[in-house]
């Protein structure tokens, strides 16, 4: 019987990183339940001009196997699959909209708000992928192309973007100055993973793209292109807002207030500005990442480098770059470095792998371990697992 | 048996626990926020407060209020009557037999007929009118039945009704019937000889079919015909229509104060225009014996006291060519009469009684008396109040004649707010801002009613403090009297969460507004028609926010 080699792998990753928020801030958002005043004036006090965050989270299994050894008589291929749980979200927004948000205008009043600029985009979906990896091996080293595609069965999904954005309010409240042009596609459902599957709100198709060079061993290079691809929105809704104009709230008709018991009320020009399109579809880009890596061993030694480094292009070019220091020692390995985000952002990452009986390897990532011991302190946190079982690849039959 | 394991999912257990982390739903986010919003906003002016029909500006700006109507009109029914008349006649060739050839004239008539119409008319032009006909025929033979009133024109023709009749007999007549509109048609009333009143010339023939037989007429041969003048209405009418006396009694209903009460009314000037016209070709003399100011929810009754009253004058007949109707005014203001009393009793009615006295001089027109419908006599009234009014609580409600709020009059209200938004709020404060010229303080007390028309309870609303919150003070003027700087009232009502639950239960709004003008020296302004009042409402709210 040939070696399949094939394996199952559980993972799961989360993290979150904002170039403002804090770490406790981001815990106590993702927890959710109710935010105190104190907390939220901690959370205003955190914030810059302009505040960036983005969260994801993955978790999933897979499955593969080597399912050729020598295709053209040169390449191993190996065959992947495995469905996941994803959820994104990306959101960049102003200190002002930030305050009016978490506090109301009330507070706010005399004071020229301004929020364009703000994004907001949540995204939930599950994913199925399927992948063909092809390993060749040269005099210099070993390359791999891999192929892969995903079907994704869209969530919910929500892109709040304004344009342009400014408020005013005056200080008895009887004028509401605004000047906003926004737009919201947003698809409700259900974000959790014991929830119907395709559940005709929406679909994608993802393609991705791996190609990695590895040199005698002792030096890697890898580039990925991840997530490239659209999806379709169905039971979605479509609202977009462009107004510039004075709000003092309904006009009453006085006319023959004393003679003629009623009045009548004309809207205000508020409700004539948006405009809905309820129970459509829509389509789009779904948030693409490009990733490079590299790593270097130095000859008889069990250390390695590690450079890596994560862009979005759609998320207002957010880059992730994360460099470590691994050390390996039988069974394990760790590795510690620092990861930058939003530019000027720094955090530690540690991380370790356990190899047993080449059956089983768990990894764990941690980004930010600082946050356990001083949570104010990172605007970052992540943690990433994986673990996996290489299944046996022969079949004994009994006589 | 298979020992293998082709997949050893179960050795893979621990690895499970870390897929299910993460999984499980989080709690949503929540947070309590404060908002300010406008709501609403408005301005109220003379024009908006008073309607047009109601207002009158004079050149200084000065507001009056005016108020017109009718105190009663008499119609040409109470001079004179057209009754509805049947004239009938009947032909036979009494006790001879004879042969008739084609196209005799078997019998024939040139008569009048009366009109017992209470008047001496010689001519009428009618407004409507019908002339409904039976003619039965016995004659064995066809006839052709013509009928003619000579002296009834319309449009030059004269009223002919020309029928062909077939044949019958003694036991079994021929009959035809018809109607004829006789709008439009003049009719000459002098009777044939022209030296009558009230009688109608009439022209009847009855003649064998030129086209038929010879026909034996026998006497039992004869035709009966029978003509009906009804509905008769006059649109004009001349003659002597006698010394009638004409009558113009009871209630004329006052808008002005609808829906008002008031604890104190006091007018600084009023001023009653009494009008009678005379719109007929007769000379009248006038009597009023009373008029009266009635306010039907209290109850009372002012007799005004005038020169007028109980005194006869005279009032000429009106212009017949060019048509010219003749009036007489009477100024009654608070020199002259107690016109105040009348009017500071807010009247929802005045009462009235006058007498016109047709002809009281005798037929000095030598019966060219006339009449163009549908105006005869009448008299007008009108009141005109300037706007310096001392009033203590005037009210207006949109309740019944005794105030008590009810739903059947109250405004449509919905209050567009969601119950799930509402079950998110903390309650809200309403602030209400008020710029106000007029000398006048106003206050104001709604009541809501739900969708069973049973009022709603709030906790704003509570007696005695419901009465004293929607107060909007009263502008000073300056020693000119006029107000240059207005006062603003600035007000704050708290809503609780349960109350904005109940608001969004109402369906209906009634008020109650009470207005004062009398300041503390006793003193009340004059308004101006640059007055109003600037409003506007919003609100300030604890809303919870939660994103799921």
């Amino acid at each position: 019987m040939p070696r399949k080699n094939a394996s199952i792998e559980f993972f799961s990753a989360q993290s979150v990183f904002s170039n403002s928020l804090s770490a406790s801030s981001l815990a106590d958002v993702y927890r959710g339940g109710f935010l105190d005043t104190n907390r939220r004036m901690a959370m205003n006090n955190e914030l810059s001009e302009r505040n960036q965050l983005l969260f994801t989270e993955k978790y999933g299994m897979g499955y593969s196997l080597d399912i050729a050894d020598a295709f053209l008589n040169r390449f191993k291929i190996r065959w992947d699959a495995g469905i996941c749980q994803r959820n994104l979200l990306f959101t960049t927004f102003t200190g002002d909209a930030f305050r009016l948000l978490a506090f109301g205008n009330q507070s706010l009043k005399e004071k020229e708000l301004s929020f364009s600029g703000t994004r907001f985009l949540d995204l939930n979906f599950q994913e199925f992928f399927t992948g063909f990896t092809a390993v060749t091996e040269t005099q210099s080293g070993r390359f791999s192309l891999r192929l892969a595609g995903s079907l994704l069965n869209m969530k919910s999904s929500s892109d709040f973007q304004i344009y342009r954005g400014s408020m005013f309010t005056d200080s008895s409240g009887n004028r509401v100055s605004t000047d906003i042009s926004a737009n919201l596609r947003s698809m409700p459902g259900d974000t959790s993973l014991h929830a119907t599957f395709f559940s005709h709100r929406g679909f994608g198709l993802l393609g991705h793209l791996s190609l990695s060079y590895t040199i005698k061993n002792k030096v890697h290079l890898a580039f990925h292109a991840n997530d490239l691809g659209t999806a379709i929105f169905y039971r979605s809704s479509v609202r977009s807002i462009d107004t510039s104009m004075v709000y003092k709230g309904f006009y009453i008709n006085t006319y023959g207030l004393l003679y003629n018991p009623g009045y009548t009320v004309d809207t205000d020009s508020l409700t004539r500005a948006l405009s809905r399109r309820p129970g459509g579809r829509y389509t789009s880009y779904l948030p693409s990442s490009i990733i490079m890596s590299a790593w270097w061993k130095p000859r008889d030694t069990t250390w390695q480098i590690s450079l890596q480094s994560t862009f979005f292009p759609s998320l207002s070019s957010v880059a992730i770059h994360q460099l470590n220091l691994h050390k390996t020692n039988g069974a394990w390995k760790y590795y510690a470095g620092v990861l930058q985000f939003f530019g000027k952002r720094y955090t530690s990452t540690v991380g370790a792998c356990l190899k047993i009986k080449k059956t089983y390897f768990f990894t764990l990532d941690v980004i930010s371990p600082e946050v356990l011991f001083i949570p104010g302190s990172t605007r970052s946190v992540g943690i990433r697992a994986t673990a996996r079982c290489n299944l046996p690849n022969r079949i004994k039959r009994k006589a | 048996m298979v020992t293998g394991k082709l997949f050893t999912f179960y050795r893979c257990w621990p690895c499970l626990l870390l897929f299910l982390w993460i999984s499980c739903k989080r709690e949503p986010l929540r947070w309590d926020t404060k908002w300010s919003a406008p709501i609403a906003y408005g301005r109220a002016g003379v024009r908006q407060i008073i309607p047009d029909t109601l207002l009158s500006i004079k050149n200084g700006g000065e507001v009056f209020l005016a108020w017109k109507g009718r105190l009663g009109a008499s119609g040409s029914s109470d001079v004179f009557v057209l009754p509805d008349t049947t004239v009938s006649k009947f032909f036979s060739s009494g006790l001879f037999t004879f042969t008739a050839p084609p196209g005799t004239s078997l019998f024939g008539s040139s008569e009048d007929f009366s009109f017992n119409t209470g008047a001496r008319l010689s001519k009428i032009v009618l407004k409507t009118g019908k002339l409904r006909y039976v003619i039965k025929n016995r004659v064995k033979g066809n006839i052709l039945f013509t009928y003619k009133l000579p002296f009834a024109t319309k449009n030059g023709s004269v009223l002919t009704i020309n029928r062909p009749i077939p044949a019958g007999n003694a036991n079994n007549p021929s009959a035809i019937s018809g109607v004829l509109d006789m709008t439009g048609y003049a009719i000459m009333m002098k009777g044939k000889m022209g030296d009558r009143f009230n009688a109608i010339a009439s022209e009847y023939d009855v003649q064998l079919d030129p086209n038929g037989q010879a026909v034996v007429i026998a006497p039992s041969d004869s035709v009966l015909v029978s003509f009906s003048f009804e509905n008769m209405v006059p649109e004009y009418a001349k003659g002597y229509f006698g010394q009638n006396m004409l009558k113009l009694e009871g209630n004329s209903p006052v808008t002005l104060f609808k829906n008002l009460s008031c604890e104190d009314f006091q007018l600084n000037d009023v001023t009653m225009k009494l009008t009678l016209n005379n719109a007929m070709g007769a000379d009248i003399a006038c009597r009023i014996k009373k008029i009266a100011a009635i306010n039907s929810k209290n109850g009372t009754e002012v007799p005004l006291q005038h020169f007028l009253v109980n005194n006869q004058f005279q009032l000429s007949r009106a212009r017949e060519v060019p048509y010219q109707i003749q009036s007489r005014t009477f100024a009654i203001n608070a020199g002259n009469s107690n016109i105040a009393d009348l009017i500071s009793g807010l009247p929802t009615s005045l009462s009235y009684s006058i007498e016109a006295a047709l002809n009281p001089l005798g037929n000095i027109s030598a019966s060219n008396d006339f009449l163009v419908s549908p105006r005869v006599f009448d008299a007008d009234i009108s009141i005109e109040i300037p706007m310096r009014l001392g009033l203590k609580n005037l009210a207006y409600s949109t309740g019944d004649a005794n105030g008590n709020l009810s739903p059947e009059n109250a405004t449509n209200f919905k209050f567009s707010v969601s119950e799930n938004d509402v079950a998110k709020s903390n309650g809200a404060t309403l602030l209400l801002k008020f710029i106000n010229d007029f000398p006048m303080e106003m206050r104001f007390e709604p009541v809501f009613f739900d969708k069973d028309n049973k009022p709603l309870a709030f906790t704003f609303l509570q007696a005695p403090a419901a009465k004293t919150l929607f107060v909007m003070r009263s502008a000073v003027p300056g020693p000119d009297g006029r107000v240059i700087t207005p006062a603003t009232s600035d007000i704050q009502c708290q809503m609780t969460k349960l109350d904005l639950q109940q608001l969004t239960k109402a369906v209906k709004m009634g008020y109650r507004i009470y207005l004062n003008s009398i300041d503390a020296q006793g003193k009340y302004h004059l308004w101006y028609d640059d007055y109003k009042i600037d409003f506007s409402i919003s609100a300030r709210l604890n809303y919870e926010m939660e994103l799921r």
